[in-house]
């Protein structure tokens, strides 16, 4: 159930503000209902990568070597926005579905 | 009571022995894939350490990579059958269309040809028979046709125009 949608949430945190790895993991990927592991934020990062909706640079850091840092690219910003439009339908008609069986 | 700080052989040889057992699982896929995510759990390691009280202890090098997870979920996460990057497309003619076409007419005309000018239609025949038999071998299963069509009707009238030949010669 969650292949697919995970992806969304990556890209809704990345639309705020570009991020590196370690930060992602504690503030996203530690949260046990989407994420199995911290360790699974990473396969997810590359496969969005390829797909051309994340990009990556490295920045200088203050306190220590320099980091890879994650961007929303307009491809992926265009992505999140059509999964946008349609989520919020869909979890409403999950919702009346599971709630018209009980 | 904390321990005092291991050795830090120990905790590198944790690291190491995680990175290698990642890549080893990982192994299955796109190896540029493969050696981007051990680059990125890398540098979460090391970052994550960095972040840490110094000196580091054994313990929270084995926090850290409790936290990354089994190095088989990470390989269930990138698993190449769920990814859809690659698109086949559908198998094309190995020879412009208008081949096909032309080498059909040529083997047609040379079949009535053959009373008018036989050294004409001999001539039709033969390119139609061989572009037929090369075109033939030369495409995948939907785009044979034309060419068998050709290179039978080529044969046919060559067939044709040896027979004809010979009953010349014998009157």
């Amino acid at each position: 159930m969650r292949k697919g949608i995970l992806e969304y949430c990556v890209l809704a945190y990345l639309k705020d503000h570009p991020s590196y790895g370690l930060e992602m993991a504690s503030s996203l990927a530690s949260n046990e209902a989407l994420f199995s592991s911290e360790g699974t934020l990473y396969p997810l990062l590359t496969r969005l990568r390829k797909q051309g909706w994340v990009e990556t640079n490295w920045r200088e850091s203050n306190s220590g070597p320099p980091r890879r840092y994650y961007a929303l690219t307009p491809a992926g910003g265009a992505a999140l926005s059509a999964f946008m439009a349609t989520w919020a339908e869909f979890r409403g008609a999950v919702d009346a579905a599971l709630k018209g069986n009980q | 009571m904390t321990r005092p700080s291991a050795k830090p052989r120990t905790q590198s040889a944790l690291i190491d022995a995680y990175l290698a057992d990642l890549d080893r699982a990982l192994r299955r896929g796109d190896p540029a894939e493969r050696e981007e995510v051990v680059a990125a759990v890398t540098e979460h390691i090391e970052a994550a350490l960095a972040d840490k009280p110094q000196p580091v202890t054994t313990r929270d090098v084995e926090d850290v990579l409790q936290a990354l997870g089994s190095v088989d979920s990470l390989a269930a996460e990138i698993d190449p059958q769920s990814n859809p990057t690659v698109v086949v497309p559908p198998a094309a003619p190995a020879w412009p269309r208008w081949t096909a076409v032309l080498v059909v007419i040529v083997a047609s005309i040379s079949l009535p040809l053959v009373l008018l000018s036989p050294l004409a239609s001999g001539v039709f025949a033969l390119t139609a028979t061989a572009v037929g038999v090369l075109g033939t071998l030369s495409h995948p299963a939907p785009h044979k046709w034309p060419y068998r069509v050709a290179s039978l009707v080529g044969a046919a009238t060559l067939a044709l125009f040896v027979v004809g030949a010979i009953v010349a010669y014998r009157s």
